[in-house]
């Protein structure tokens, strides 16, 4: 009887992490984001031949100087995620959170198709018009429905679903006591070195191997996004011990949506008219410069540590007119003649999913174009595209950060 | 096929509501005990979404964490030492970093989970049998179980200790 080979699936598997409390100390992986094309591991041994006289001219053997490995991962993040890469990237402590403004409880149980909702305070309610409230936060009943505002009553307080909200009636039933809140908010910059994190890698499952890889520092980052998609991260982290697990990970996957180009507001310069309403794509790459050459007595690696930071701004625009060019080489709009001031620019971008309380919004402040790309001549007669480059600066160092990218999410509590 | 690891009941704790994946198969709830003391096999859970609060039978390495030698050297294999903080009995006395510098690897556990059964006293102790208790039961940071065996008995080769001389280890000056 022939034996059949067993083959694995390319789809088996899955890419994990888990923010570590020390260095040295791997954790089990608490966010396992859903994977694109493109992810993989890598495992890097550095070698050296080794020649040594026998009167041959033969190499005697090779022997292993250093052993690593990097996990490059492409995901479409959704906003809880968001936070948790971001501070990855930007380093240690870079998470400044902000509790939510409202912060109450129901004051009674609501059933599934209820219009309204009892609530025990109304602080951050008092205004007027409509606002975002998760309830049950954390939840398998976790709600983030629209409310009117001001509430009725005078304690405990009564909210009226908006009917912009599922025609005014929530979906599910809620317990009473349940929290009632808006988002938490997570202003992230750029720190001086970064935390490490585990990863785990599944490629086949215990049929295939399971690798848990210690101590990773974020390389670099990619934000991107084009018209009509989504929002995509490419992640390469470093990291410096692999351990085969006997198990594969359980796997726990956050409902939230991605988000949409399509929900993004797009300010360029300073302007969210002209140019700003003609972006095709985006990217805002992050480099850490990661310096892995620090090996002392072991095989691996004794730390990884940031070096410089790196962030640079891609854009493809739809050419209107000249002006772009014209203020990057002659000056200004109305420029004739090569200049040397460079143009400065800004950028800032922010997504919100449909719920209106999940947003993340970049913003780098002060950035350089060092390239603005004159639209090439083409028979096809489709429409010019400008496409441009920059490099975000502090401004000596009147800046405390090149690119802060703020969470609005479901997340109480620093990354 | 690789043996099933030892199941414990967990309980998330994580920030947002998470669906359970059926990429490994099934996961169940944890067995409950009904008013007139039958029990009740916990049903089938992947694919769901859970909550705080929500249970689920999980890998015991996984909500414990596990611990491994690796020799210092990279020349013999590594070991799995068992479920949780564990640590062999010739190491029994010394400190974490004592510990870590003679090829001990502690992993943590997965911080949006929280054990809800008795911690094991050895490895072994936790089946999918295990009951769920009201109680949860977190080991502290820095608490290291004994244990008498490996968790795993192959590879085998030498201990520790072997290629680290006991009195070496048992130096208190030494390593930190």
């Amino acid at each position: 009887m022939a034996t059949l080979l067993l083959p694995i699936r390319s789809d088996s598997g899955y890419v994990a992490t888990g923010k570590q409390s020390s260095g040295g100390t791997a954790v089990a992986p608490t966010v396992f984001p859903r994977w694109f094309d493109g992810s993989a591991l890598s495992i890097e041994q550095k070698d050296e031949d080794v020649w040594e006289g026998d009167g041959s001219r033969r190499l005697g053997s090779v022997i292993k100087n250093l052993q690593s490995a990097t996990i490059k991962l492409t995901i479409a993040p959704r906003p809880n995620e968001i936070g948790f890469f971001e501070t990855m990237a930007q380093g240690a402590g870079a998470d400044a959170y902000t509790a939510p403004t409202v912060s109450t409880t129901l004051s009674s149980a609501t059933l599934a198709n209820a219009t309204t909702a009892s609530v025990a305070a109304n602080t951050g309610l008092t205004g007027s018009g409509t606002i975002a409230l998760v309830l049950s936060a954390g939840t398998a009943r976790e709600e983030i429905a629209l409310f009117n505002i001001p509430p009725t009553g005078a304690g405990p307080y009564v909210l009226t679903v908006a009917t912009a909200y599922n025609g005014g009636h929530l979906l599910l039933a809620h317990s009473s006591a349940d929290t009632v809140q808006t988002a938490g908010t997570h202003v992230i910059t750029d720190q001086s070195d970064g935390s490490y994190y585990t990863f785990e890698v599944s490629l086949g499952g215990t049929a295939g191997i399971i690798i848990r890889l210690r101590d990773c520092k974020c390389k670099t980052l990619k934000r991107s996004g084009k018209a009509g998609s989504i929002l995509m991260y490419e992640l390469e982290v470093q990291g410096i011990a692999c351990i085969v697990q006997a198990s594969a990970a359980t796997l726990t996957f956050d409902p939230h949506q991605y988000l949409l180009f399509t929900s993004g507001a797009f300010t360029l310069n300073g302007s969210t008219t002209g140019d700003a309403l003609a972006i095709e794509s985006f990217d805002i790459s992050q480099n850490n410069n990661l310096d892995v050459t620090i090996q002392s007595e072991q095989l691996t690696l004794a730390a990884i540590i940031f070096g410089n930071l790196g962030v640079d701004v891609g854009l493809s625009l739809f050419y209107q007119n000249g002006n772009l060019i014209a203020e990057a080489y002659f000056g200004g709009a109305s420029g004739t003649t090569d200049a040397q001031a460079p143009l400065i620019g800004s950028l800032l971008l922010t997504f919100t999913l449909p719920d209106t309380l999940n947003t993340v919004t970049y913003s780098v402040p002060y950035m350089t174009y060092t390239k603005v790309e004159p639209p090439a001549l083409k028979k096809d007669g489709k429409a010019f595209k400008l496409s441009s480059s920059s490099t975000a600066t502090s401004n000596f160092a009147q800046n405390q950060y090149l690119l802060q990218t703020t969470v609005a999410n479901t997340s109480y509590a620093a990354y | 096929m690789a043996n099933k690891p030892p199941l414990v009941a967990a309980r998330y704790i994580g920030d947002y509501p998470v669906v359970l994946s059926r990429q490994h198969g099934p996961v169940y709830a944890p067995d409950t005990v009904d008013a007139d003391g039958t029990i009740v096999p916990g049903v089938r859970i992947d694919g769901t979404l859970i909550g705080k609060g929500d249970q689920v039978m999980m890998p015991a390495a996984e909500v414990l964490g596990q611990t491994y030698w690796h020799d210092p050297q990279r020349q013999q294999p590594s070991l799995s030492i068992g479920v949780g903080a564990v640590v062999r009995p010739e190491h029994a006395g010394l400190s974490r970093a004592q510990l870590m510098a003679i090829g001990y690897d502690f992993h943590e556990g997965r911080r949006d989970f929280e054990a809800v059964v008795a911690a094991p006293a050895a490895p072994q102790a936790t089946s999918q049998a295990a009951q769920p208790v009201a109680d949860s039961v977190a080991l502290p940071a820095d608490a290291v179980i004994v244990v008498e065996e490996p968790a795993e008995a192959e590879p085998t080769p030498d201990t520790p200790d072997t290629a680290e001389p006991a009195s070496d280890t048992a130096t208190p000056a030494e390593g930190a």
